[in-house]
């Protein structure tokens, strides 16, 4: 993506916070239907502004939020922590037993914050949440780019969110890309994915029936 | 201006044991007059203060402050509660709008809205088609806002078992 299409998709705002448009989740909010309760596992810091925004929506959700980036962060497989270990403090986090299967996981920008090592557990667990057609939906970073991270997300409407400098990501996160994507969630097919920004990719998937 | 002894007093006054069972607390239905808004401000609710421990099935039909520790079952029908940053609270609640400043435990059942304020802190998962929660709350639980676009969210329909019937009727 050039730096014009850059700055078509991106403004300053009166409060300094970047607004740009995403350009897949107007698609995946329209896939929802305004009659039929959905299933939504949010992963990451986003609560305020999500739970504002669905709740102002006329869509019947059911919404968990599992604020995961910290969580994700600390979890390795060494010496002292072993698989089983990883995967009781993944069952924490993520809660899979007698729990119907999501509709939507939103994973926004947790995925850089995840071991590799740890990546094949996530993916299972993300597995056993999930049904055919579950969709997910989200943002990486690609690149140590200092324009393109970190960010706080707020969803302003389904066109539009803002994003202001705040977060950090973690020391060892992992720069990923679509292709890490495809390999690491093979259950699923990338419907779109998009270089929205400098670095910042927006990705659709579905699983496969 | 505000006098808390003398609205402290005023609830005093106005709750009432219930001879039928000695773990229920129900508060007296206001006169006819005294709300003419459903949003009442906080002037205008009954006030558990913080010195009070309760334990069992609180009721009411009418708003509520509460800044004591409550254990057990809220249920103030079609009406508002809110935990003040001094409340402490072990019990499943039911209300038309509830606004968490304090701790709560357990779930919250609110017909119109519930608004977890910066300095609330919840446990439990909540119900309600309208749910604020404000930047630094703590909150670990689910949110089913399933029950959209309701709008028969009358005083008489809106007791616990009715709330349940409500939100759950999906």
């Amino acid at each position: 993506m050039s730096s014009l299409d850059y700055r078509a998709l991106s403004n300053i705002n009166a409060e300094s916070a970047l607004t740009f448009q995403p350009l897949l989740f107007s698609k995946y909010w329209n896939t929802l239907s305004d009659s039929e309760p959905v299933r939504i596992l949010d992963l990451a810091a986003m609560q305020p502004s999500s739970i504002d925004f669905y709740s102002n929506s006329d869509v019947p959700c059911y919404l968990t939020i599992a604020d995961s980036i910290g969580s994700l962060t600390s979890l390795e497989i060494n010496e002292e922590s072993s698989v089983d270990d990883v995967s009781e403090k993944l069952n924490h986090l993520i809660p899979s037993d007698n729990v119907a299967p999501y509709d939507i996981i939103l994973f926004w920008e947790c995925l850089n914050n995840i071991d590799a090592d740890v990546m094949p557990l996530f993916q299972e667990k993300i597995k056993k949440v999930s049904h055919e057609n579950t969709l997910l939906y989200g943002f990486l970073y690609t690149s140590n780019n200092s324009s393109g991270f970190p960010f706080n997300f707020k969803i302003q409407s389904e066109l539009s969110f803002t994003c202001e400098e705040g977060a950090k990501l973690a020391d060892n996160h992992k720069l990923i890309n679509s292709y890490h994507l495809k390999k690491y969630f093979y259950d699923f097919d990338m419907s779109r994915s998009v270089l929205i920004r400098n670095g910042l990719q927006e990705f659709l998937m579905k699983r496969r029936a | 201006m505000l006098d808390i002894n003398e609205l402290k007093r005023n609830v005093t006054t106005r709750l009432a044991f219930s001879s039928q069972d000695e773990n229920t607390i129900t508060t007296r239905k206001p006169a006819e007059n005294t709300f003419v808004s459903k949003e009442k401000n906080s002037s205008q609710l009954a006030m558990i203060g913080p010195s009070i421990h309760f334990k069992g099935e609180l009721t009411g039909e009418e708003g509520l402050i509460i800044d004591g520790s409550i254990e057990g079952t809220i249920d103030l029908k079609g009406n508002q509660l809110i935990v003040g940053e001094n409340g402490n609270i072990k019990a499943d609640v039911y209300a038309k709008t509830i606004k968490v400043n304090g701790i709560l435990n357990g779930e919250l059942h609110g017909v119109d809205k519930v608004h977890i304020s910066q300095t609330g802190k919840v446990t439990g998962n909540i119900y309600s088609p309208k749910v604020v929660i404000e930047e630094g709350a703590k909150f670990k639980g689910s949110i089913d806002m399933t029950q959209k676009n309701n709008s028969s969210h009358h005083p008489e329909n809106s007791s616990a078992e009715n709330i349940k019937k409500q939100i759950h009727s999906k």
